[in-house]
C-alpha cells in the first residue's frame, strides 16, 4: 500500500470525510459534544473538576440511561412511550412503601416482582391500545400515563408513605474509591441485557425490521403486532426497574416524582441518534445522549445564568443537536 | 276581660309559634354546593393536601349547620380548560367557587359571570392580580416565609456569609413575594447571594440543581431554598458533600425528619421549618361561609395584605428551628415524607379575626 493510499484510510487526513462519518454516527457526535461541554465546564470553573462532579455525572447519566432503555426499544420499533415517567414514579412508590426503611432479600424480591409486574401490565395496555385500537402511540401512552399518575394519587391519598431501606440507598449512592457510584453495578447487569435484546436476539432484529417497514416485516413472517406489544411491555418493565433505582437515589417517593423523565428520556434517546420514524438507533447512542444531557445541565448551572436563560439555552441547544444529525429518513412504506 | 284573655292567648300562641320557627331555623341544615378549581393536584403534595383540607373544612362546617357537597376540578395548568370548568360550575349552580388559578390574570369575564349569578367566588393561594374585578384573595403571607428564613440564616451565619438562593418558579406571584422576603432579609443581615437558581417546585429538579451547585465547587455557607428543601438536602447524601452551615425553608415530613436525624445529638446543621399551610383553601372556604352568613369584612383586613387586589395574607402560624426542634419532634415524626404541615382557620376563627 502506498503512503497516499494509507493516508486515505486515516480519517484525520480528510476533514470532510471525518465530518461525514461524524454525522453518520450520532453516538460519536453525542460523546464528542459531551467531552467538549465537559471541557468548557472545567475551563469556566476549574474547581468543578473533582471526584464529586465526576461521580455525580456517572450517577445521573446512569439513571437517565437506564430510564431511557425502554424508550429506545419502543422508538426503534416505530412507537413512542410517554408513560416512562409515570411507571418510574409508580415503581418508586411501590419500592419505598414496601421497604419502609427495611432491607432484606425477601423485600427486594417483593419490590422487584411487584414493580416489574406493574410495568409489564402498563406496557401491555399501551401496546394493546396502540396495536388493536390503532390509536397514535403518543396519545395512548400519554393517556395511560395520566391514568397511572391518577392511580398513584388514589392509592396513596396523594402522599406516599415509606422510605427506601438504607442498604438499598447505599447500593445506589455509595462511592467506590470516593468516585464511582455503586449504581454502576446495576448498570453492569442491565446494559448487557439491553444490548443483547437489541443486537443479538431474534426479537431485536424483528424490532428493527418492524420499525423500518412494517409491511415488509409482515411479509417476511414477523408477527408485527406481537413485536410492537412486546416493545411496550419491555419498556414498562425497564421503566419500573429504573423507578426502583430512582427510589434508592431519592430515598423517598412522591406521586409523579419522575414525571419529567417521560420527556428527558425521549430527548436522550433522540439526541443519541434514534429516529422518531423507527428502525434506526442504538443503545450506545442513548447512553451518549444521556451523558450529553447531564453534562449540558451541569454546564448551564456552572455558567450561573438566570433560570429563564438556562431554559432557553437548553431548548436551543437540544434543537440544534437534533438539526445537526437527526433527520427523519425517507419513507419507504 | 274575655277579650283580654283571648288577646293574651293569641299573643302567647303567636309568640310560641315564632319561638318554634326560630328554633327550627337554628337547627336547620343549609345545603351548599362547593366547587374547588385547581391548576394541578397529582404530583404536587401541597395541592393534594390543599384539597384534602378543603374537604375537611367542608365536613367541619356541618357543626355550624352547613351541609357542603364538594366537587374538585383540575385544569392541569391549561387556562382554556380552567375557564371551561369554571363556566360549567357557574351553569351547574354552585354556591361557592374556590379557585387556585393557573395564572394571576385572565379570568375577569368568568369572575364577573360568577358574581352576576350570585356565587361566592374566592381566589385562593396564587394571588389574582386584577383591579377590574372585586373578589377576595385569600393567600398565605409568602413574603414572611422568605423573610423569616433569610433572617434566621443571617442570625446563624453572620454578616458577610455566602448563600445560594434556589427559588421556585420565576414569575409565579407566591414565588416572587418569597424572593422579595429572601432578598430583603439577606440585605438586612449582610448575606451575600452567590448564585440564584430555580427548582420549579419539582423535587427532582431541586435535587439535580443542588447536586450541580455542589459539583461546581462554588463556595457558599448556606442554602436558601423556597420549599423542596428535602430534595436539596438529599443531594448532600448522594454526592457525599459536607452539609451546609444552614438550610431553609422546608415544611415536609421528609425535610423535618432528615433535619431531626442530622441534629439528633448536637446541632450539626442549623435549619428552619416554616409552614406554608395548604390549609389556606380550608380557611378560604370559611371566609366564604362567613360571607354567605351576611357578615362584612373588618375595615383593616387588608392592612397586612394588598388592598389593591383585595388580598388578605394569612400569617404562617407554625415555624421552628434546630433550637426548639424537640417541641415539634412528635409532629414531624408522625408525618409521611411527602406530608406538609397544615392547618386551617375555623369559621369562628375567621369570623373573629376578619369579620365585623
Amino acid at each position: 500500500m502506498s503512503a497516499a493510499e494509507h493516508r486515505d484510510l486515516i480519517p484525520w487526513y480528510h476533514p470532510k470525510k471525518l465530518l461525514i462519518s461524524f454525522r453518520r454516527s450520532p453516538p460519536l457526535v453525542a460523546f464528542a459534544l459531551s467531552a467538549l461541554l465537559f471541557l468548557i465546564t472545567i475551563l469556566i470553573n476549574p474547581k468543578g473538576l473533582n471526584n464529586r462532579f465526576i461521580g455525580s455525572l456517572i450517577l445521573l447519566t446512569t439513571l437517565l440511561a437506564i430510564s431511557s432503555a425502554g424508550q429506545t426499544i419502543v422508538l426503534i420499533g416505530g412507537g413512542m412511550d410517554f408513560s416512562v415517567g409515570a411507571v418510574m414514579s409508580a415503581a418508586a412508590i411501590i419500592a419505598t412503601y414496601t421497604m419502609d426503611k427495611q432491607d432484606s432479600v425477601l423485600i427486594y424480591v417483593q419490590v422487584l416482582a411487584l414493580s416489574l409486574l406493574m410495568g409489564a401490565v402498563v406496557g401491555l395496555l399501551n401496546g394493546f391500545f396502540v396495536v388493536k385500537i390503532g390509536l397514535p402511540a403518543m396519545i395512548v401512552t400519554m393517556a395511560v400515563s395520566n391514568i397511572i399518575t391518577r392511580l398513584q394519587y388514589v392509592f396513596t391519598s396523594g402522599s406516599p408513605a415509606g422510605w427506601a431501606g438504607q442498604k438499598f440507598v447505599d447500593s445506589i449512592i455509595y462511592r467506590f474509591f470516593d468516585l464511582i457510584p455503586s449504581i454502576v453495578i446495576y448498570a453492569l447487569l442491565f446494559v448487557p441485557v439491553v444490548f443483547w435484546i437489541l443486537n443479538r436476539s431474534r426479537f431485536g432484529k424483528q424490532v428493527y425490521m418492524v420499525g423500518n417497514n412494517r409491511q415488509a416485516a409482515y411479509l417476511t413472517g414477523v408477527r408485527v403486532n406481537w413485536v410492537i406489544i412486546m416493545t411496550y411491555v419491555i419498556s414498562g418493565m425497564m421503566s419500573a426497574f429504573a423507578g426502583i433505582l430512582g427510589a434508592g437515589y431519592k430515598a423517598t417517593a412522591r406521586v409523579d416524582i419522575f414525571g419529567e423523565y417521560a420527556f428527558t428520556s425521549l430527548v436522550a434517546v433522540i439526541v443519541g441518534g434514534t429516529t422518531f420514524s423507527g428502525g434506526v438507533g442504538t443503545y450506545t447512542g442513548t447512553i451518549a445522549g444521556a451523558l450529553l444531557m447531564t453534562v449540558l445541565s451541569n454546564l448551564l448551572t456552572t455558567l450561573g445564568l438566570p433560570q429563564t436563560m438556562r431554559d432557553i439555552l437548553n431548548g436551543v441547544i437540544i434543537i440544534l443537536l437534533l438539526m445537526l444529525y437527526n433527520r427523519s429518513k425517507a419513507v419507504r412504506q | 276581660m274575655r277579650k283580654l284573655i283571648a288577646l293574651s292567648l293569641v299573643l302567647a300562641l303567636a309568640l310560641s309559634l315564632m319561638a318554634v320557627s326560630v328554633g327550627a331555623a337554628e337547627g336547620e341544615v343549609r345545603k351548599l354546593k362547593l366547587a374547588s378549581h385547581n391548576a394541578e393536584i397529582e404530583g404536587n403534595p401541597y395541592r393534594v393536601r390543599y384539597e384534602l383540607d378543603i374537604q375537611e373544612a367542608a365536613k367541619a362546617a356541618l357543626e355550624k349547620g352547613f351541609d357542603i357537597s364538594y366537587s374538585s376540578f383540575v385544569s392541569n395548568w391549561d387556562p382554556a380548560t380552567e375557564t371551561q370548568q369554571l363556566q360549567n360550575s357557574i351553569n351547574e349552580g354552585y354556591d361557592i367557587i374556590l379557585v387556585n388559578p393557573v395564572a394571576s390574570t385572565g379570568l375577569d369575564p368568568i369572575i364577573e359571570k360568577a358574581q352576576a349569578a350570585g356565587i361566592t367566588y374566592i381566589n385562593v393561594d396564587v394571588e389574582y392580580l386584577s383591579e377590574d374585578v372585586n373578589i377576595l384573595n385569600i393567600c398565605t403571607d409568602q413574603y414572611y416565609l422568605g423573610y423569616k428564613t433569610a433572617s434566621y440564616a443571617g442570625e446563624v451565619l453572620g454578616k458577610g456569609a455566602k448563600v445560594v438562593l434556589i427559588s421556585a418558579i420565576a414569575g409565579n406571584s407566591a414565588n416572587d413575594f418569597r424572593d422579595e422576603g429572601f432578598l430583603k432579609a439577606a440585605e438586612e443581615q449582610g448575606l451575600e447571594i452567590v448564585g440564584r437558581y430555580n427548582h420549579n417546585w419539582s423535587n427532582t429538579e431541586s435535587q439535580q440543581i443542588m447536586t450541580e451547585i455542589i459539583n461546581s465547587g462554588m463556595e457558599y455557607d448556606g442554602v436558601l431554598v423556597s420549599q423542596c428543601a428535602d430534595a436539596a438536602l438529599a443531594a448532600f447524601d448522594t454526592t457525599g458533600a459536607p452539609l451546609p452551615k444552614f438550610i431553609g425553608f422546608g415544611d415536609t415530613g421528609e425535610y423535618m425528619q432528615r433535619c431531626l436525624k442530622i441534629n439528633e445529638n448536637e446541632t450539626v446543621m442549623p435549619y428552619i421549618v416554616v409552614s406554608n399551610p395548604p390549609g389556606v383553601g380550608g380557611s378560604a372556604l370559611n371566609f366564604g361561609i362567613n360571607q354567605i352568613l351576611g357578615k362584612e369584612l373588618k375595615d383593616d383586613v387588608y392592612e397586612n395584605g394588598n388592598i389593591k387586589y383585595h388580598s388578605i395574607y394569612l400569617p404562617s402560624k407554625i415555624w421552628f428551628t434546630d433550637k426548639n426542634q424537640e417541641e415539634y419532634r412528635a409532629m414531624a415524626e408522625s408525618m409521611a415524607p411527602g406530608d406538609t404541615i397544615t392547618y386551617w382557620l375555623t369559621i369562628d376563627e375567621v369570623a373573629e379575626g376578619y369579620f365585623k
